[in-house]
């Protein structure tokens, strides 16, 4: 009986298998290339492994330092935003609420419009790069909010709908000003799902390529355009070097999410029984 | 405290909720708003907790220090038994080890102090109530209201409720305003009874008063099953509650009907409804609809003479303070 459950139990995770070979087949290729081994098709010859070049580079600790700057900033933007503008679509009466859904238009938008949109308020010309010091950096991080707010309210809002207004009514009776009905009601019923729009919008921001293409800056890049240069731009001896700095953007963010998902276990079992 | 609202309005668009309510509440007194739903009960409720704002009237009745008990409670989810209760004694800023005093002193009252780090998912309905009232004695309001406070119990649990909840009232000695659309569950728990219909208060007395004594048909109806006769039909013409129309109002205790094959009413319906029969008698080519609990074998064809019983309620003083 044990083994026919076993049988059904693999024959149910079957549709699962194309993405898992092709998730592995890219990993696989990707740490190979990293090693030095299979680096084109055309050719048999390998080359040096990519990490101790990227490990001596200069380039590549300021590239890391510099994406995980731009992703924690527009992470903590995009959150604290976009949760503000859930808590108003809470508030808000019924019947505007069809007015408020234009908080899902940058979600529907490709990222290229956003980052054109930006790009126009950011050039050199334009007045909002006139006005912040460094422009590359506030166009990116601005383009990044732009998309990821709105994706942070939808997920929090998703969470608020089903938050009882009554707690507040009851917390002001009771004698509770704003911030500790805030602390003590919303933030528990906030803080999830604001934390997991969060770390998929740290992952997407640190590793993304189209919008630090249009907008980012070249000294120090974003570790996506570091390993696009690398890859695309210089020899086929570099291309280790780019596929291993992938490997480290893969691993970085394997940790991430582990660390993550395990301090919501510890939370779940350790301090909530709701 | 004395509760003394003053022709209170509210309307919601178009829907005249309140129209010009008036209500006074003595200190220590357990009065039930009773109505039917959406009559504005919970409005009036919102009001005087002053969640809500009157378009014109006044409400005297210490504005912040009343604290509502909405129907289902509404506890805090993510906070335990204890800081429910402690919720809002840590607003006020009160010192821990005061705090902890006075949760411990309620918690062992409303025989919670073994759910003290339980959170309100895993209590029971009566046991949330009780977290939920004593959360909101905790902060020693001037003024208690319940909304709907027995709606969400079995059956059979409400008549213990009541009187528990009873209990505590006077045992704290707090104003209250409980509204209910259940006339038992106001009966039971009520010092003084104020029935509300079409956003007015029709009558405000004791549960005795406004049962035996209603002062119009509506207020009767609502209150329980009711026999509006004329009194022509009563053999027994003592009536204490004929109106100057000629008609009375009878309760199903108060009426009798007698066999008589003289009789001049004709039973053409009977129905059995538990404690009390409907029946439809005909006189003169009219139909009037009775309720009584006596006798319980009446039979449909029978003639039927009818006369009426006082009850003791009803020598009871009345106290008709609109």
């Amino acid at each position: 009986m044990s083994r026919s459950w076993s049988i059904r139990r693999a024959c149910a995770l079957l549709p699962l298998l194309p993405f898992v070979l092709f998730i592995a087949a890219g990993v696989g290729y990707t740490v190979l290339q990293s090693l030095g081994l299979w680096i084109s098709a055309h050719s048999a010859e390998s080359y040096p492994a990519g990490y101790a070049v990227i490990l001596r580079s200069a380039w590549f600790y300021r590239s890391l330092l510099y994406s995980l700057w731009i992703a924690t900033v527009s992470t903590l933007l995009s959150v604290v935003l976009g949760t503000l503008l859930a808590l108003l679509l809470r508030g808000l009466p019924q019947r505007l609420y069809p007015f408020a859904l234009m908080y899902k238009i940058p979600l529907i938008l490709p990222h290229v419009v956003i980052g054109l949109i930006v790009l126009l308020g950011f050039g050199r010309g334009a007045a909002l790069g006139r006005l912040l010091a460094a422009p590359g950096s506030s166009a990116l991080v601005s383009a990044y909010v732009f998309k990821s707010a709105s994706f942070v309210t939808l997920l929090v809002y998703a969470v608020l709908r089903g938050f009882d207004l009554r707690q507040l009514e009851t917390a002001r009776m009771l004698g509770a000003g704003a911030l500790l009905s805030f602390r003590a009601l919303l933030l528990p019923v906030i803080l999830p799902p604001a934390a997991t729009a969060g770390v998929i919008v740290f992952l997407f921001s640190f590793g993304a390529f189209d919008l630090p293409f249009l907008l980012g800056a070249s000294r120090p890049a974003m570790l996506a355009i570091d390993v696009y240069n690398r890859y695309w731009y210089r020899d086929l001896s570099a291309r280790p070097a780019a596929m291993a700095s992938l490997v480290v953007m893969f691993l970085f963010s394997l940790l991430f999410v582990t660390v993550y998902f395990r301090l919501v276990r510890r939370q779940k079992h350790g301090i909530r029984h709701v | 405290m004395n509760v003394a609202v003053d022709k209170l309005t509210k309307r919601f668009g178009e829907t005249h909720v309140l129209r010009d309510l008036s209500l006074s509440v003595s200190h220590g007194e357990f009065v039930s708003v009773l109505g039917p739903s959406g009559v504005g009960k919970t409005t009036l409720l919102k009001i005087l907790a002053s969640l809500e704002n009157p378009d014109s009237g006044s409400v005297q009745c210490g504005g912040r220090n009343a604290v509502l008990v909405f129907q289902d409670y509404v506890l805090f989810p993510f906070l335990t038994v204890h800081q429910n209760v402690a919720f809002g004694l840590e607003a006020r800023r009160m010192p821990q080890r005061d705090i902890a005093a006075r949760v411990g002193r309620l918690l062992s009252h409303f025989g919670l102090s073994d759910k003290a780090t339980e959170y309100p998912a895993r209590l029971s309905a009566g046991q949330k109530q009780r977290v939920a009232l004593a959360r909101a004695l905790a902060v020693e309001p001037q003024l208690l209201l319940l909304d709907e406070p027995l709606a969400n119990l079995d059956k059979n649990l409400k008549r213990d409720t009541a009187l528990y909840l009873r209990r505590v009232q006077r045992e704290f000695g707090i104003t209250t305003i409980c509204v209910t659309h259940d006339q038992e569950e106001a009966m039971a728990i009520s010092d003084r009874i104020a029935v509300m219909l079409d956003g007015e208060i029709k009558q405000l007395g004791t549960p005795a008063t406004v049962y035996y004594q209603p002062n119009s048909v509506a207020v009767a109806r609502f209150m329980g099953p009711v026999s509006v006769l004329p009194n022509s039909l009563l053999a027994c013409r003592n009536a204490s509650l004929a109106d100057q129309s000629g008609t009375c109002m009878l309760r199903p205790e108060q009426v009798v009907l007698r066999p008589s094959a003289s009789g001049s009413l004709l039973v053409t319906e009977v129905r059995l409804l538990g404690l009390y029969q409907f029946c439809i008698l005909e006189a003169h080519g009219v139909d009037y609809e009775v309720f009584t609990s006596h006798p319980a074998d009446l039979q449909r064809g029978q003639r039927v003479e009818i006369s009426r019983v006082a009850v003791a309620f009803e020598k009871e003083p009345v106290h008709e303070t609109i």
